[in-house]
């Protein structure tokens, strides 16, 4: 008999500005994660980052495919301190961003692989960009954090749900 | 930088469980396999999502995009894709395939411990009367300026016959141990 999946872990709903989001303990019991964030940053201009159980050392890389204005564009980086979420500058603060971050195979001792799908648009500019990432670490993902560059908050209102699969 | 408390994930109890995405069934490789093949799908779902996490055992380093699936036994289908590989960008239509859908997984020698992840939307995959529509997100990193790949593609499979069975298919050796394949339905 299928078994029922797809189940929300935990929600962050700001109800101030913050610097980092944070999902910690993350339960064992799925085979994959999903983050889904809607971001409202205080600052144009600011890229998404991430980090898994705390690493900021250089064993993050990335492949992205994205379009900012009428050129699709794609570039990777390799030995990166953190997961490069979105590769071109952000919205304005009063439009959200949207993301869904898959991670798959989590509780694996394997190197971590993750597809990332970005969607913003603020009526004067946009991105549309789906991104693989890679976390070179065999141990199981407990947490996960996300920021912004230039140390720019969260706005309240911003939204973040981690999901099992 | 200092991180702010968040939500402690295993804290929350009692689970709510939307009912709509359910796991119909899960390899996960102990041994290599040229092919992967779920067979008597329901039909009981409104479409179908594979969540694919994959290696090959071929040994020279590469990112292949030879892997790929077939519906039923359907040898005619049509695709587009949108890849990304390292810096440059390819956009490619085709008809008259007799796969649906290509995805890239890193070799055997390209990085150790890492595979290429994809997810592939199936819609009214038990409908009699249509053709069967594909989309996907598939990507491979391996820490590497030369072999890391991304695309997007669509795909239609020619043919109005219920999706009962879906094939994988290694690009040029076998898929290697640990790749794992998810099947899901969602109502």
């Amino acid at each position: 008999m299928a078994t029922a999946t797809y189940v929300p872990l935990a929600t962050q709903t700001l109800g101030s500005a913050t610097s980092t989001i944070t999902f910690s303990s993350i339960p064992s019991g799925y085979t994959d994660l999903r983050v889904v964030l809607e971001n409202i940053q205080a600052a144009s201009g600011c890229l998404t980052y991430g980090r898994i159980n705390g690493d900021s050392g250089s064993n993050y890389s990335y492949t992205s495919l994205y379009a900012q204005t009428n050129t699709p564009n794609t570039t990777n980086a390799s030995n990166q301190t953190y997961l490069n979420l979105v590769s071109a500058v952000g919205p304005l603060s009063s439009s959200p961003s949207f993301m869904s971050l898959d991670i798959f195979s989590y509780t694996s001792s394997t190197y971590k692989t993750m597809l990332v799908n970005w969607a913003e648009d603020y009526n004067s500019g946009g991105v549309a960009e789906n991104n693989v990432q890679l976390w070179r670490n065999t141990s199981a993902i407990t947490s996960l954090s996300f920021f912004n560059s230039s140390s720019v908050n969260f706005l309240a209102g911003t939204t973040a749900t981690l999901w099992g699969i | 930088m200092s991180l702010t408390p968040g939500i402690i994930a295993s804290s929350l109890s009692g689970h709510l469980i939307t009912g709509n995405f359910f796991l119909i069934s899960q390899q996960v490789l102990g041994s290599t396999a040229t092919t992967v093949t779920f067979s008597s799908i329901p039909s009981t779902y409104k479409s179908l999502q594979l969540r694919v996490l994959a290696r090959e055992t071929y040994a020279s380093p590469s990112v292949t995009y030879n892997s790929n699936l077939t519906l039923n036994s359907n040898t005619n289908y049509t695709l587009h894709y949108l890849q990304g590989n390292n810096n440059s960008i390819t956009a490619v239509g085709q008809t008259g395939n007799n796969v649906a859908y290509s995805y890239g997984v890193p070799s055997g020698s390209t990085l150790a411990n890492t595979y290429g992840a994809a997810i592939i939307d199936i819609i009214d995959y038990s409908s009699t009367t249509k053709y069967k529509t594909i989309k996907s997100i598939s990507g491979a990193d391996v820490n590497n300026g030369t072999y890391n790949k991304i695309q997007i593609n669509s795909a239609l499979s020619l043919d109005t016959t219920a999706v009962t069975t879906i094939t994988f298919n290694k690009a040029t050796s076998a898929f290697d141990v640990g790749s794992t394949f998810s099947l899901y339905g969602v109502s």
